[in-house]
């Protein structure tokens, strides 16, 4: 199996988690925050949608520089709806799949770059930054948003094994 | 194919996160370990021994082929929980060397061998067990360790960045 093929075994499953934790979202909660140093609900989910994204850069590209000197900084996206959210990451993930598929093993192995405003945070295997960003930090922030939606008392669905809201009594 | 074994591969990414995972059970206060956010969730003392415990998790993953979680006729899976940071600190740090070796020791074929998750005599799932590593240690660590970095904010605790800077990290990336 390619590494490419390989990771997307991993990716896959991991992101009908995530539409799945998406899909609980509310309209009405999208300003609701944990905690004035927090991202709001929107901001939250919206940074888990967009992160394919991150993963399609990565794979094109052999770098980034979030700040680039002389230019725009990168803007999140903050979903205005459910409905536009939903749309956000499934084209994003869409667009990386068809991305990363067909790199060779090769590219998968090669070195990239993260810069902000021209200066060198870390250089990683293209395979090592997807694993980390695309699946690792989704993971993290999708149980984040799990919590938001437990607050506001929205079923949760379980992500490895039932949640409290799934667990079957007796 | 194997560019990297597939134990050294894995060690090496699980050892990263683990060593992440410290630094947020490091910032445990013992103060806060009643702290329950919900009816429904865990108090921070559990779900704090919870992340805690995943590398022994990875231990019994490399050590058996199957697990039955509450098996009929048998004791009963008995979560960690956490009674004062740095017995679970000593508790975690043990776990996590264990780990390293013990699972670094697996062949490509051990990683391949289906592993399967019971419950009460009844099989739950078969993977391979580099993919029970893989989703039901290590990701399963990483969603509830994300969990615990939301129950210490609500408690004003200061959390360390996991995938670049917290909201509390001083530093500029």
């Amino acid at each position: 199996m390619s590494i490419a093929r390989g990771f997307l075994a991993e990716f896959d499953p991991e992101t009908r988690n995530t539409r799945r934790m998406l899909e609980r979202i509310r309209d009405d909660l999208l300003n609701y925050r944990t905690h004035p140093k927090s991202m709001t609900l929107a901001t939250l989910a919206g940074h888990i949608a967009e992160m394919p994204r991150w993963g399609t850069l990565a794979v094109q590209e052999a770098d980034y520089d979030y700040q680039p000197p002389g230019g725009p900084a990168y803007e999140p996206f903050v979903p205005a709806s459910r409905t536009e959210l939903l749309e956000v990451f499934d084209r994003s993930v869409a667009e990386f799949r068809a991305a990363v598929e067909p790199t060779s093993d090769t590219e998968m192995r090669a070195d990239w770059t993260l810069y902000a405003g021209g200066r060198k945070l870390f250089t990683k295997r293209r395979l090592d930054v997807l694993k980390e960003m695309v699946v690792s930090h989704v993971i993290h922030h999708r149980a984040q948003l799990g919590v938001y939606l437990r607050l506001n008392d929205v079923p949760v669905p379980g992500m490895y094994g039932p949640s409290a809201d799934e667990a079957q009594a007796g | 194919m194997a560019f990297m074994a597939i134990a050294e591969a894995f060690v090496a990414e699980f050892d990263s996160e683990l060593r992440s995972t410290r630094r947020m059970l490091e910032s445990v206060p013992d103060s806060a370990l009643d702290y329950q956010p919900h009816a429904k969730s865990m108090n921070l003392a559990r779900l704090a021994g919870h992340v805690a415990e995943m590398p022994s998790w990875g231990i019994l993953t490399a050590q058996q082929r199957e697990l039955d979680i509450s098996p009929k006729d048998g004791p009963q899976y008995q979560p960690y929980i956490t009674t004062g940071r740095d017995a679970m600190l000593k508790f975690f740090d043990k776990y996590h060397a264990e780990a390293k070796e013990v699972i670094g020791a697996l062949s490509d074929e051990a990683m391949r061998e289906p592993w399967t998750l019971l419950a009460r005599g009844e099989p739950i799932f078969t993977m391979p067990r580099i993919q029970v590593l893989k989703s039901m240690v290590l990701n399963h660590m990483i969603h509830h360790r994300a969990q615990l970095s939301v129950y210490l904010r609500m408690n004003d605790v200061p959390i360390p960045g996991m995938y670049g800077p917290s909201a509390d990290d001083r530093q500029a990336f």
